[in-house]
């Protein structure tokens, strides 16, 4: 069956009738076979949006539709979904095949077609001859092949992962990545993934959604949060250090470093520059844009120095090539190349969908 | 496989006592001195195979009670384990008190106040009135054992089969049932275990007329027969023997403990 298009409007869902949503009013539209994710911090409501749309959980307001079909009134038997979770929660009294066939055996697929088809897909996660083994005899990542293989079995049109890799070690987690956009591609299935791991986000994803306190802050392709995020909270998520206060005059923007010149299209009043501390450059010349202040602390990170430079009563964030030599109590020069400074509005207002992937 | 001695011992221990009733229970004549019976005797045995004897009568309505009471007391112990175990709400200490409250009571104190019903409804001196006094003492222990299993229970497992395709019924069937089956399996031993050793209750409600081996084995005492208690004790003590053997079986891996049994 096609990939099918989800678009959630207005999800909101509430835990306690007077405490604040844990999910509140999130709008986002997954294109057919695409893959997005749903990234934030723990607690920040990206679970629970997975488990409305799996419908675990009915939400208190908003419609959730796969097509132009609501499913609201679907039980999760009844939604064209699977779904792999942080714990691979392999039924322990089956084996490796049962746990895989279980989507089948419960839509009554008989049970050759069944067998057939449990195969091709631990071929698939390569696992092929593993069906006969108990699940407490498997790794954990053998156990998170098999989650996926049970999930992907029955030919779902929708695929919800929820951090499905966090619990295995950071080499392991790599090579399962690299799997999962190895069967997504080959089974064509539209994914909704929650992880608050940015990296894994940007490496898998054709569209993040950064979800912050319940809401989705920003929409974007991964490049998009690094060039031009949409608010403060989103662009520091992402990493970027240097957030200064001030205001937009005429398109330079005033704050506590002087008058700097912003990428364009920053709109007169206040605001945040944003910049990222592998931007800035350490210069000794005097020239535009470029800013003079002594070195306070410069740590060794293997692959770039993170120096602090203090100009006036700001600190900047850089981060300098190690080839580099950086005198900490010297005077310094640093460069903010206006391309890369961005200008976001002050107030947290700015939860419009940001960047090249606007929804309405 | 080599056992541990800790294991032996164990075995040893709880064997050794049997040995002299094996002894009676064949023995025509056995006085003081003597090591091993001066005489055997067929009595005892013979009281066990006789078709017509009272102990095989009350050998089958002590079968019969004690697997209507088990499967009784696992529905509506089951229940109310899920409701302790899976759920908070108010009063819930207050609840899981008076669940308890008849494995604390002496049955005995209970059964004196609502002895009236029983005859008052015709329930005495029948065996359902004797099933229905022993669900008062299983019934907590089955909510106990179940209440501990359903609150380790993962509900992840059972999204997860909604998920999968598993309406809530086949849901229960296919996974919710098979991961609570070691929990039920221990549950429904301990439910058996004490219908089938239940002398006072058994006594009172069923007045004499519902004659279950452990009456017979009193009778058996007080008749100053060693030779035929002795039988009626082994006989009694078999099926529960019978039982760990079968539990064991069906617990998992590393739930032997679970029983206080060991793997044995």
């Amino acid at each position: 069956m096609p990939p099918e298009t989800v678009t959630l409007s207005g999800l909101t869902k509430r835990f306690t009738p007077a405490g604040r949503p844990a999910v509140d009013d999130v709008s986002l539209e997954l294109p057919s076979g695409s893959v997005t994710a749903l990234l934030g911090p723990s607690g920040c409501g990206k679970s629970t949006t997975l488990n409305l749309v799996a419908g675990l959980l009915s939400p208190d307001a908003g419609d959730v539709r796969f097509g132009d079909r609501s499913v609201l009134g679907l039980p999760p038997e009844h939604r064209p979904v699977a779904m792999v979770s942080q714990r691979a929660l392999l039924f322990p009294h089956l084996d490796v095949a049962e746990n895989v066939g279980f989507g089948l055996r419960m839509r009554r697929v008989p049970r050759r077609e069944r067998r057939h088809r449990v195969e091709g897909m631990l071929e698939l996660v390569e696992l092929a001859g593993y069906g006969g083994r108990r699940v407490h005899e498997l790794s954990g990542g053998q156990e998170q092949r098999v989650a996926l293989a049970r999930a992907l079995v029955t030919d779902p049109r929708v695929l919800l992962l929820d951090e499905p890799f966090s619990q295995l070690d950071a080499t392991l987690r790599g090579r399962m990545r690299a799997l999962l956009r190895h069967v997504q591609r080959q089974v064509s299935v539209t994914t909704l993934f929650v992880t608050h791991d940015q990296l894994e986000a940007v490496e898998l994803a054709d569209t993040v959604a950064l979800m912050l306190d319940g809401r989705i802050e920003q929409h974007a392709r991964p490049r998009t949060f690094y060039e031009r995020p949409a608010t403060a909270a989103a662009a520091a998520f992402f990493g970027a250090r240097n957030i200064l206060p001030g205001t937009v005059v005429d398109g330079r923007f005033d704050c506590g470093l002087g008058s700097l010149v912003v990428a364009d299209g920053a709109p007169d009043g206040p605001g945040h520059l944003v910049v990222r501390p592998e931007s800035l450059r350490l210069t000794e010349g005097a020239a535009r844009n470029t800013v003079h202040g002594t070195v306070t602390s410069a740590d060794y990170r293997g692959t770039y120095i993170a120096v602090t430079v203090t100009v006036g009563d700001t600190a900047l964030h850089v981060s300098a090539p190690t080839s580099v030599s950086v005198p900490v109590g010297g005077p310094i020069g640093v460069h903010l190349p206006p391309h890369t400074c961005t200008v976001v509005p002050a107030a947290r207002a700015g939860r419009q969908e940001g960047g090249d992937h606007a929804t309405p | 496989m080599r056992r541990p001695l800790a294991t032996w011992v164990l075995v040893v221990g709880v064997l050794l006592p049997f040995v002299p009733l094996a002894g009676w229970a064949v023995s025509g004549r056995w006085e003081y001195p003597a090591l091993v019976p001066q005489q055997l005797s067929g009595r005892g045995l013979g009281l066990l195979t006789d078709p017509g004897s009272r102990v095989l009568s009350g050998l089958l309505t002590s079968l019969t009670i004690g697997v209507v009471v088990t499967v009784l007391a696992l529905l509506v112990g089951t229940p109310a384990g899920r409701a302790l175990g899976l759920y908070t709400f108010r009063g819930k200490r207050g609840v899981q008190f008076l669940v308890l409250a008849p494995a604390i009571v002496p049955g005995l104190a209970v059964l004196l106040g609502t002895q009236v019903f029983f005859l008052r409804y015709g329930l005495a001196d029948t065996v359902a009135g004797v099933v229905l006094v022993h669900l008062v003492p299983t019934v907590p222990y089955v909510t106990l054992v179940t209440a501990s299993a359903f609150a380790n229970l993962d509900v992840g497992y059972e999204d997860q089969a909604r998920v999968l395709g598993a309406g809530p019924a086949r849901v229960f069937v296919h996974v919710t049932l098979p991961l609570l089956r070691p929990a039920l399996v221990v549950a429904g031993f301990f439910a058996f275990l004490i219908s089938w050793s239940e002398y006072v209750l058994t006594l009172l409600i069923g007045g004499g007329t519902v004659q279950t081996l452990p009456l017979l084995l009193f009778a058996f005492v007080r008749g100053a027969d060693l030779t035929e208690a002795a039988a009626v004790a082994l006989l009694l003590s078999a099926p529960p023997l019978v039982l760990v053997g079968l539990v064991v079986r069906h617990l998992p891996r590393g739930h032997g403990p679970l029983i206080g049994l060991g793997r044995l």
